[in-house]
């Protein structure tokens, strides 16, 4: 049986980095990891991307909590010419599934699709995130994001530029 | 030394070479026309030698990789006796693809139309019939998966070549084939490819990200704030301005260029943000390096780095994180680009781990500073489109009497460039054939 009260707390908790990110408030969106969290995107085409090591296979991005804040600083200065002027962007969350066995932890899947719209062209990022939460007096924090997308190969997009 | 005899040579028209004034040019409708597009498709991918793949993809008899090398569908498989294969994945029946998967371990390849069957040497072993075939149909071959006409290797590395009457691989390479042994000789258990490389599409003309990929001259602007992130990485040292190394053509317009840029290799050049436990290994990767190659080629191994360009469309960066590209051209106006990670075969957990994380912070889609160079080949290609005609300038650091296809400068100048330009030039005009 599904803890409506968690999953509610959980499904306004992914709005509310989606809200973040949209807004380009980057220096906030980096606060919502915990001090060991990691930010990832896992390679393409892999059937199990879900359990795939950073250590051992080429991720797209894999950044631990400094890295985080290194990817979040290049993006707010003028000199990321791939996101100046910033892009549009529209990150969509749904078919959150939420689980929990103690306390301190919640498990947390979310299909998304993000929009990305500059120089007149819209492209989008299609996939699921996986989520390691933990409680903390703030409130959630992030673990660990792994983000799955659908895509074989980065076309039309080019690049990924963008937080997913 | 071939040094062009300009006297008798065939020209495309779209480089322009200026001896007395030091200017090296070329039309920006080399990046935009429509024509010259198709005829590079028809000429230069037709006629050079083409990154294929490496041997390590498929390690086991029955494993196969497909991908597109210069416009043609290709299945890279090795067969039960270990021999390695390039064939056309088409159906000698009808002409359908063949293989669907990307990579995978078979015994036999069916098609999936007719029901036709290959073995692993592309010869036909079934055409799923019973009946309505003479004995003797494919006595002669001719229904089996067509070859590529030339597959040889180097270190490795397996090229194809779709003229049969092409100079061998090796004579092909000239001076390049020493740049692929300071990384094929970085490890004696041999190198492979890394799980997790990446294929993308962008705007821009395919050539823009040759240029770009050893050119260090748009490095300190461009990748600004990739420089303050290595700084920040590195305590008080500014990256961009310690660099110093040269830039050459090495012939058939193969091009690099190499500098100490002290960023840290796994092979093997420590630096603080490896950390203490890493340093002991490092070192005596360094000294196993001394005792095989002697001081100064270890350290040209262990503490440079070199953009490599082997003609037309082969990048391989030997720096923090070695890294293979191919690029080709979907149209005059949009590049699709391969990207592969390589590391030494049984390599140990941490320094696999320091080499993806190098490589993640640079040179992927997702990293700190690629991203900004898919910006550039936009930037330029719109440029290129939606300006009235003008010449693209090539000139830094040239010499009157340079050779243009060995030249020699500074690694912040363009000779290896002006070595890549001339070989297009000659093969497009014909000048060059390539042929032996």
């Amino acid at each position: 049986m599904t803890d409506l009260h968690l999953r509610a707390t959980v499904e306004d908790f992914l709005y509310r980095e989606a809200e973040l990110l949209d807004r380009w408030r980057l220096p906030e969106w980096a606060q919502l990891f915990a001090d060991d969290g990691r930010y990832l995107i896992a390679p393409l085409g892999l059937d199990d991307p879900e359990h795939a090591d950073p250590e051992f296979v080429l991720f797209l991005v894999a950044d631990d909590r400094t890295r985080i804040g290194q990817r979040v600083a290049r993006l707010m200065k003028k000199g990321a010419h791939a996101e100046y002027p910033h892009s549009r962007t529209r990150h969509t969350v749904s078919n959150v599934i939420v689980e929990t066995t103690d306390e301190a932890r919640v498990w947390a899947a979310a299909n998304f699709i993000t929009f990305r719209a500059r120089n007149r062209e819209i492209v989008s990022y299609m996939g699921r995130t996986y989520y390691d939460l933990t409680r903390s007096a703030e409130g959630l924090r992030i673990r660990e994001k792994r983000v799955c997308l659908d895509m074989e190969i980065l076309a039309p997009q080019g690049g990924l530029a963008i937080i997913l | 030394m071939n040094a062009p005899s300009m006297s008798s040579e065939l020209h495309t028209g779209m480089v322009d070479v200026d001896r007395k004034r030091l200017r090296f040019r070329v039309d920006r409708r080399a990046y935009t026309d429509e024509d010259v597009f198709r005829r590079e498709r028809a000429i230069i991918f037709n006629r050079c030698w083409l990154y294929l793949g490496h041997a390590s993809e498929i390690p086991q008899a029955g494993d196969f990789v497909t991908r597109s090398v210069g416009g043609y569908d290709i299945i890279f498989s090795r067969d039960a006796s270990g021999t390695v294969h390039a064939h056309f994945n088409a159906c000698a029946h009808r002409g359908s693809t063949v293989c669907r998967e990307h990579a995978g371990n078979t015994r036999v390849f069916t098609c999936p139309y007719h029901g036709w069957v290959y073995d692993l040497g592309g010869r036909l072993r079934d055409q799923g019939a019973k009946t309505g075939y003479p004995t003797d149909f494919n006595a002669d071959g001719a229904y089996n998966l067509r070859h590529v006409p030339r597959l040889e290797a180097y270190r490795d590395l397996y090229f194809v070549n779709y003229n049969a009457r092409a100079i061998d691989l090796v004579e092909y390479l000239a001076d390049a084939a020493d740049y692929l042994d300071l990384v094929a000789d970085q490890s004696a258990s041999g190198m492979e490819i890394i799980a997790g490389g990446v294929s993308l599409e962008a705007a821009g003309n395919w050539k823009l990200l040759m240029e770009n990929s050893y050119d260090a001259y748009h490095g300190p602007s461009l990748h600004a704030t990739y420089f303050e992130f290595l700084d920040q990485r590195v305590a008080s040292q500014n990256m961009a301005a310690t660099q110093s190394g040269f830039g050459r053509g090495l012939g058939h317009g193969h091009g690099v260029f190499e500098l100490n840029l002290k960023t840290g290799r796994p092979i093997a050049q420590w630096i603080p943000p490896f950390g203490e436990e890493a340093k002991p290994k490092i070192e005596a990767i360094k000294r196993n390096l001394v005792e095989t190659f002697g001081q100064e080629r270890a350290d040209r191994m262990a503490e440079r780095q070199r953009n490599l360009i082997v003609f037309p469309n082969l990048v391989v960066n030997d720096n923090l994180g070695i890294s293979v590209r191919t690029v080709y051209p979907k149209s005059q106006n949009r590049m699709a680009v391969d990207i592969w990670v390589v590391g030494p075969v049984g390599e140990e957990p941490l320094f696999r781990k320091l080499r993806l994380d190098n490589y993640l912070t640079f040179v992927g889609p997702t990293g700190f500073a690629t991203p900004d160079d898919i910006e550039a080949f936009d930037l330029c290609q719109r440029g290129n489109l939606h300006a009235p005609p003008a010449w693209s300038d090539i000139s830094k650091g040239m010499a009157a009497d340079e050779d243009l296809l060995h030249a020699r400068a500074d690694f912040m100048d363009e000779a290896q460039m002006r070595g890549w330009w001339t070989q297009w030039d000659r093969i497009l005009s014909g000048a060059e054939t390539l042929e032996a």
